[in-house]
């Protein structure tokens, strides 16, 4: 069972001009998360300020301001802040300041010093500092609504009420990091597309390859070839994407963690300001983790849905042009996911391109009211891809090109009889 | 051993391409004629259990196959019509593959692949890709894959297609040395395949057995049907309208045509030593 595995693996994906694509789009990854470091996030309007000559010095004060503060949230460190933010106000807020160049200033500008600790360090530590408060403030309401909605027999709110006041009670922040890297690694997607390129290499030809070489009736002329051949071959799909999907996201997080400095990992994920309604309440790393399990999924459920074209098709062409239209179709269903047309979120919750999108799957509560019941969208998601990767499975088990695998040809009648 | 064929049928939609079929098998070697579409595929499609017939059975030694379950798969070695295998693997790569489907224990494996190259003299092309490999030589290798499980039953499927006549010569002496003790079913239209090598030739049309037998007893039948006759060019035409022709050879100004008539034709005509290839002609030809 394990040899025909390997060489499963052997056939369809260690082939070397997959080998080359692969190691090709690691590298175009890492160029990509190169180039807009150097540019800044989104050039000169992003968060971050490109990586220039003319940006060293407020890169150097950026990040030895990190190393002085980063860390738990002390009143010292909170005092540090608000006195400078105050000080720089003060000295800019009449438009009078002094635009040449400054040698005793962080920045060498007076502009560029409010500009640094208010954006990168004020703003984010009042965030912080106040998240508990704003959280608070949250739950009472909806402790409010609970009885409101309660009294006036909506299950729906009432049931989405007590999930707030249930998930964002007793939420605080307690350590101040640099958040943004995090955002942004959550938030890169390029790497995506590469996968799903390299998983329409790989799956296509997977059961197209065995009619075209008649392998597959070999296959089924060998006695262990009787066994599920299309559960060994999905074993291996999976394999293969879990492999793609862990390759890219150690290459995003190593290259971030190298360029940005990722710092932080156990802070929680709502310390992120992107993230402040999150319905999780976990690290962000465990996070991470969490988007690559959602990932793993979605590809999976892309993969199987190639699968069956492969079987249902005679050539590897065809099969290419409906798997791409296919993609351009669920990248498209996937915007559909914050829409409040139901047809349309029925659609993006088919879509597996919609869990590749962790980041705005949990950015906030995502619900969605079915019959009067309060349901996670994240949730719904993930039931729909499981739904409908078991129907393609038993489909393909059907339809594939391991049809003829019949029990009634193999096995004697009293194994049948016996559901063996 | 004793494979027999009972009434097997077998219909795509409306169409019966395999009409209650009857034959029995044992050691040797057996050519299964036809032209295209004759159910030659079927019927091997049948006989090794990746298909199934709307009616009747195959027995091995008695025991229907189907009961035999899996183990009847292991005294089976195929090779399927126009196989191109994986060109990415190497020929040791690929063979070790089938070892693991045919269920070959670990520890032979290796062994077993050492055995089946020399056997079909492949040893020095064990470490080359099978995109690499002539037809000829994949061939081979297919036949290699079939012996590698040790099996009673080896079933070919149109083997030589597309194979020069070296190759072709070079395969039918591997399957001769091979049948020994084992009972080999070649299925082909080209005739000269196994005329000189098979022990019977079964002949099907349109689904149905024609005629089973050895190549002397089905060509006895067409003693004094078989004529050389000597023509012009100019009357070279009317013959070929009028009669199948089985040759035609140019000898200086004249033809020699071979061809299949129950009456001696006119004209210049002697009777011919029929083979094979006339009774193909006499079933198959217009």
């Amino acid at each position: 069972m394990l040899r025909i595995f390997y060489f499963e693996m052997r056939k369809n994906y260690l082939r070397i001009f997959i080998i080359i694509a692969f190691v090709l789009f690691l590298l175009v990854n890492l160029s990509l998360i190169y180039k807009n470091y150097v540019n800044g996030d989104s050039g000169f309007t992003g968060y971050f300020m490109p990586h220039s000559a003319d940006t060293v010095r407020r890169w150097e004060f950026y990040r030895s301001m990190h190393e002085k503060l980063d860390g738990t949230l002390t009143a010292e460190k909170a005092d540090f802040i608000i006195n400078e933010n105050k000080r720089l106000e003060s000295i800019v807020s009449d438009g009078a300041f002094s635009r040449e160049y400054q040698p005793d200033s962080y920045t060498g500008y007076l502009w560029g010093d409010y500009v640094m600790i208010s954006k990168y360090f004020y703003d984010p530590m009042k965030y912080i500092a106040t998240y508990s408060i704003n959280s608070d403030k949250i739950v009472e309401k909806a402790k409010d609504n609970i009885a409101f909605y309660e009294k006036y027999g909506n299950r729906y709110e009432k049931a989405k009420n007590e999930f707030i006041a249930d998930h964002y009670s007793g939420r605080k922040i307690t350590v101040f990091y640099d958040s943004k890297p995090w955002e942004l690694l959550f938030d890169y997607n390029f790497s995506d597309l590469l996968i799903l390129l390299l998983l329409l290499l790989g799956l296509v030809p997977m059961f197209v390859n065995e009619k075209e070489t008649k392998m597959s009736n070999l296959i089924l002329a060998s006695k262990n070839g009787k066994i599920n051949m299309t559960l060994i071959k999905v074993m291996s799909a999976l394999t293969f994407v879990s492999f793609l999907v862990f390759a890219f996201s150690c290459e995003n997080m190593l290259a971030f963690t190298y360029l940005y400095g990722l710092n932080g990992h156990a802070m929680p994920l709502y310390a992120i300001e992107k993230y402040q309604y999150s319905p999780l309440a976990c690290s962000v790393l465990a996070f991470y983790f969490l988007m690559v399990l959602l990932k793993i999924i979605g590809f999976f459920s892309f993969g199987l849905f190639i699968f069956l074209l492969s079987s249902l098709l005679s050539r590897v062409i065809y099969t290419y042009m409906v798997s791409s239209l296919f993609l351009v179709g669920g990248i498209y269903a996937s915007g559909y996911m914050v829409s409040v047309e139901l047809g349309k979120k029925v659609l993006s919750f088919l879509s597996p391109v919609t869990l590749l999108k962790g980041n705005e799957l949990y950015s906030k509560l995502l619900d969605t009211n079915i019959l009067d019941n309060f349901l996670l969208v994240p949730y719904i998601c993930i039931l729909m891809q499981i739904i409908t990767s078991s129907i393609i499975f038993l489909f393909i088990c059907k339809t594939s090109a391991f049809k003829t695998l019949k029990k009634a040809n193999v096995l004697p009648e009293k194994e049948i009889s016996n559901g063996i | 051993m004793e494979l027999r064929f009972e009434h097997v049928t077998k219909y795509y939609g409306k169409q019966c391409v395999l009409d209650n079929f009857n034959a029995k098998l044992t050691e040797g070697i057996y050519g299964l004629l036809g032209p295209n579409g004759s159910g030659k595929t079927t019927l091997i499609n049948i006989m090794i259990g990746i298909l199934d017939a709307n009616a009747g059975r195959v027995l091995l030694d008695g025991v229907d196959v189907r009961q035999m379950g899996v183990e009847y798969l292991d005294r089976i070695g195929y090779l399927p019509q126009y196989p191109t295998f994986y060109k990415n693997f190497r020929v040791d790569e690929f063979l070790e593959y089938m070892c693991a489907l045919k269920n070959v224990p670990k520890t032979q494996t290796q062994g077993r692949i050492s055995e089946v190259l020399k056997q079909v003299n492949l040893t020095d092309a064990c470490k080359k890709t099978i995109g690499a490999l002539s037809g000829g030589m994949k061939q081979r290798l297919g036949i290699a894959q079939a012996i590698l499980n040790r099996p009673d039953i080896l079933v070919l499927d149109e083997p030589t297609a597309g194979l020069d006549p070296l190759e072709r010569i070079r395969f039918r002496n591997i399957i001769s040395r091979l049948s020994r003790d084992k009972l080999v079913l070649l299925a082909t239209h080209i005739v000269s395949d196994i005329e000189y090598i098979a022990k019977e030739v079964l002949i099907l049309k349109k689904g149905r057995l024609l005629m089973q037998g050895t190549p002397e007893e089905i060509s006895r039948d067409l003693t004094g049907k078989v004529w050389h006759v000597v023509t012009s060019e100019a009357g070279l035409s009317d013959w070929v309208d009028r009669y199948a022709i089985g040759n035609i050879k140019r000898i200086e100004k004249d033809f020699v045509l071979r061809i299949v008539c129950a009456d001696q034709p006119e004209g210049i005509s002697e009777p011919a030593e029929p083979g094979l290839e006339d009774v193909f002609l006499s079933i198959f030809g217009n």
